[in-house]
């Protein structure tokens, strides 16, 4: 059982770890690529949208890779 | 419209509502450390924080649970609905609190992750009076933080209404999660039957009012569903809205808003953004031969709804 726990939950880790590194980029760069009022926002902005672009970062990049497509 | 997004959208009521929430969080916590420290001295400061933590985050759950049914019953409370958003993060973060202490307190002293130690330092899944209570928690947790991470507008408009909307009706799940980690938790304390009772009136609060509100939806639905052949519902007369302001009506499960402002009617679906915005269609007639099912036949001008139709349309009396 300890087992089984141990590789979800380090599964659960690394889907979160790969999501804090595409949120940094997203917050950067992949808000404003697909939505243009993410251009110019704040910082405090990019912070707020971390945690969200973390937790739900495979849809968004599908999000992103769709509009560059597209543009 | 604004150009770029703000972080955080305040004015001068929604500050006068953060500032009456944070002093209502502020007094609870110090009420609830003082009695513990008055009647239960021998509990430590750990304890007294998960304790507080716990209890205000959960009663806050059950405020902004009952704010959506109250407003549908009473328009005196839309004002608590104004801000709601601030006060579901507020809540996440108190939630948060709570969990770590927990985490801290309970499983980070020996070798295993706290993490998985959530899940195997108890494993009595299948008794009812011992059962692993805190993994409830931990799933509550998790909606608890998707629905925070995503309530700028920035979620709404991004993930879409139907996306957004479905991740954030998680939080009835949520709310039957955390009855369970109450529930099995208080069942695994000596002495609490206290706590026990407070949560039948907690959930009776919420079930009751939602119900409520469901009989009032209902009631007021019982329009006829479009009698003319091109689609348009009689609604209500035209005076019976008074300039700048609206009426709600449900046609066919929709609730529509109909305003009045400079002369002119216009309709639309759903008050809340997040709600699949729409614009209905809406036009005025003299009621000369009203559709069978209207009870205006005065001669005065009588509003019709079309629903649903993707774009707005403005009607001049
Ligand atoms: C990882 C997540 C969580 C863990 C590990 C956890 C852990 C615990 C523990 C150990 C207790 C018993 C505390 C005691 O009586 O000394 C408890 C009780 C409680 N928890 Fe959680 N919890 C979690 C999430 C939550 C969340 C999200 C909420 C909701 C807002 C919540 C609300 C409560 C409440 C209301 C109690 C009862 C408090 C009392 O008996 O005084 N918990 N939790």
């Amino acid at each position: 059982m300890e087992a089984f726990v141990t590789l979800v939950v380090n599964l659960f880790l690394f889907y979160l770890l790969l999501g804090l590194l595409f949120a940094l980029v997203f917050a950067w760069k992949g808000a404003g690529a697909i939505d243009a009022k993410a251009i110019q926002a704040s910082w405090f902005f990019k912070l707020l949208i971390l945690p969200g672009a973390m937790a739900l970062w495979p849809l968004l990049l599908t999000k992103w890779i769709a509009k560059s497509k597209r543009s | 419209m604004s150009v770029n997004y703000a972080p955080i959208l305040w004015n001068r009521q929604k500050k006068r509502y953060d500032r009456i929430m944070l002093g209502l969080i502020a007094l609870y916590l110090i009420l609830f450390a003082a009695f513990q420290l008055l009647f239960r001295p021998e509990i430590s400061p750990e304890t007294i924080i998960i304790r507080a933590t716990a209890t205000l985050a959960f009663l806050m759950l059950h405020l902004i649970l009952m704010i959506g049914p109250l407003c549908r019953l009473d328009h005196r409370f839309l004002p608590l609905l104004y801000n709601r958003r601030h006060l579901g993060v507020t809540m996440f973060l108190i939630a948060l609190i709570h969990a770590t202490f927990s985490i801290i307190q309970f499983h980070a002293l020996g070798d295993v992750n706290p993490l998985v130690s959530v899940f195997t330092s108890n494993i009595n899944y299948q008794s009812v009076s011992q059962f692993p209570f805190q993994v409830f928690g931990f799933f509550a947790l998790l909606i608890l933080f998707l629905m925070a991470a995503t309530s700028h507008d920035f979620w709404l408009d991004n993930l879409g209404p139907r996306i957004w909307k479905s991740l954030h009706m998680m939080v009835y799940f949520a709310y039957a999660l955390l009855v369970m980690h109450v529930l099995l938790g208080v069942l695994q304390q000596e002495g609490y039957p206290a706590g026990a009772a407070l949560l039948g009136v907690g959930m009776a609060a919420v079930t009751g009012l939602h119900l409520a509100a469901a009989i009032k939806g209902k009631r007021m639905e019982d329009r006829p569903a479009g009698t003319a052949a091109d689609g348009f519902v009689p609604v209500c007369r035209v005076d019976e809205i008074l300039e700048n302001r609206a009426k709600v009506v449900i046609i066919r499960q929709e609730n529509i808003a109909i305003f009045k402002y400079d002369g002119k009617l216009s309709a639309v679906n759903n008050v809340c953004k997040h709600q699949n915005y729409r614009w209905v269609k809406a036009r005025s007639s003299t009621a000369a031969s009203p559709a069978p099912g209207t009870a205006t036949n005065t001669g005065r001008k009588t509003v019709s709804l079309r629903p649903p139709l993707q774009k707005r349309s403005l009607l001049t009396m």
